[in-house]
């Protein structure tokens, strides 16, 4: 089932109590979230200290993908009924970037880690933004992706697509209405939240790497 | 262009450089998720897998979640659409009779059991691990539904015993409710030394929560300790490990209690 308004239907279904249409939709779903909760955890293995790695990475998989078909289904399908087709988000991608962002927030807080009784020192959270200097100037690659990490998990699937098309792509904006059948107004207005909340958790990463150095410099108070 | 679209471009340009690398990196290893792969294919990283710790990572974090979980996910999502939990939940429903606090063991006693065939929907044992001292938090219950209760044998008269599969509601309730905004959480632990984490359909009213859902059908067969955490929101501790390392002689957490029942699963 491939049809945007077949897969519509089913959603509905599926919320509504179908078995079946459960089924159905978790067959379909499990493969993608597994994938992006797979990923988001790799990449976080990769930058984590050594003791900070997760110890049942397989384990960590399944109860990820649980919680987050829970989220999609809890009060009634809310999350999940918000997934328009016509916005130009296929199911997949939609329940992708949810995945994604998810698993992000967890991690970043450290709320559902099995590793998050190992915290990493605030040095290694340090370490590359020593000899920053103007914010937009001299961001490093590791600054721009970790500000990326926050986003995803600060945007919506809707927002997240469009920070794709907008800054990603780079598509024209007649091409954007388009794809999302959003208004030019509704997309200049996307773009300029986007540029706003980017901003703001620059500042906030920013500002807390300066308290975390000035911390772990000055010791307890 | 001004500042903004030159940053927001280096952004989008990182972001679409990352994306590019992690899906030539991930491609494969998504195709064997979605179960795309050959036999052949599939052999070939699980070959790839034995040879290196960060393809054995890789592996097991994209090997497919399997038929099993599938069922044992919509099993859980259809029985939390179909037991709404905002409606039929009334934390101030009349309840059955709270059992009383029992000292919190250490150890796990090894069960011998008996069953008798009948449905718990009533309260069956808690055992407080730690109080709130200050600011009050009411002394929370946990009531536990679903499975069938034991009356002899070396467990003690009332254990439950759950099927894997089996449906379980777990409620949390305070005599009454208080003030400030109350959290909980839910998790499993066995013999005291696995834990295993158990998403769960959650709905909170009146500082009461409601969680259900169903057993894993992977579940080891034996003792089990269903473990409830209730505190104040940001004072939850990390882990539940944090909760069982609490010694039993040990003050009060001022943060949380700890509620746990124990449970045979078969």
């Amino acid at each position: 089932m491939t049809d945007p308004a077949d897969l519509q239907g089913e959603v509905q279904r599926a919320v509504a109590g179908d078995s079946e249409a459960v089924r159905r939709l978790v067959r379909l779903l499990t493969p993608v979230i597994q994938a992006r909760v797979a990923r988001c955890l790799l990449r976080y293995q990769s930058t984590a200290r050594p003791a900070a790695r997760s110890r049942n990475i397989r384990q960590e998989v399944e109860d990820l993908t649980q919680e987050i078909f829970l989220l999609l289904f809890a009060g009634n399908g809310k999350v999940l009924r918000t997934w328009e087709p016509d916005r130009g988000l296929a199911l997949a991608n939609f329940v992708g970037l949810i995945a994604e962002r998810r698993t992000a927030s967890i991690l970043h807080s450290g709320r559902r880690s099995p590793w998050r009784d190992e915290p990493s020192p605030p040095e290694d959270l340090d370490r590359e933004s020593d000899g920053s200097g103007p914010l937009e100037a001299a961001m490093s690659r590791q600054q721009l992706e970790r500000l990326f990490a926050r986003l995803t998990e600060e945007l919506s699937p809707l927002g997240r697509h469009l920070f794709d098309l907008l800054f990603v792509r780079e598509l024209p904006l007649l091409e954007i209405v388009a794809t999302t059948g959003m208004t030019a107004d509704a997309v200049y207005a996307w773009r300029s939240r986007l540029r706003r909340l980017a901003r703001r958790l620059l500042a906030a990463e920013s500002d807390g790497a300066t308290s975390r150095r000035k911390t772990s410099m000055g010791g307890e108070q | 262009m001004n500042d903004d679209d030159s940053w927001m471009r280096d952004l989008g340009r990182v972001a679409a450089e990352d994306e590019a690398a992690e899906n030539r990196r991930f491609a494969v290893w998504e195709r064997l998720a979605a179960g795309e792969l050959s036999d052949e294919e599939a052999a070939a990283l699980a070959r790839q897998a034995e040879a290196s710790p960060e393809a054995r990572l890789t592996y097991e974090a994209f090997r497919p979640l399997g038929a099993d979980f599938e069922a044992r996910m919509a099993d859980t999502l259809v029985a939390a659409a179909n037991q709404p939990l905002s409606a039929p939940f009334d934390p101030s429903a009349p309840k059955a009779p709270a059992a009383p606090v029992l000292p919190f063991p250490r150890r796990s006693k090894r069960f011998g059991w008996l069953a008798v065939a009948a449905t718990i929907a009533a309260t069956i044992g808690f055992q407080i691990v730690s109080r709130l001292a200050s600011p009050p938090l009411p002394l929370y219950a946990m009531e536990v539904a679903g499975g069938v209760r034991t009356t002899r044998g070396e467990a003690p008269a009332g254990t439950p015993i759950f099927p894997r599969g089996s449906a379980v509601t777990i409620v949390l309730r305070p005599p009454t409710a208080g003030a400030g905004k109350v959290a909980a959480i839910c998790c499993f632990l066995e013999h005291g030394k696995t834990w295993r984490r158990w998403p769960l359909a959650a709905e909170a009213a009146n500082q009461s929560f409601r969680f259900a859902g169903r057993l894993d059908r992977d579940l080891a067969p034996g003792p089990w300790r269903l473990w409830a955490i209730v505190g104040r929101p940001g004072r939850l501790p990390d882990t539940p490990m944090t909760a069982a390392s609490l010694h039993p002689e040990s003050p009060p957490h001022p943060g949380w209690q700890a509620l746990t029942q124990d449970v045979l699963v078969e």
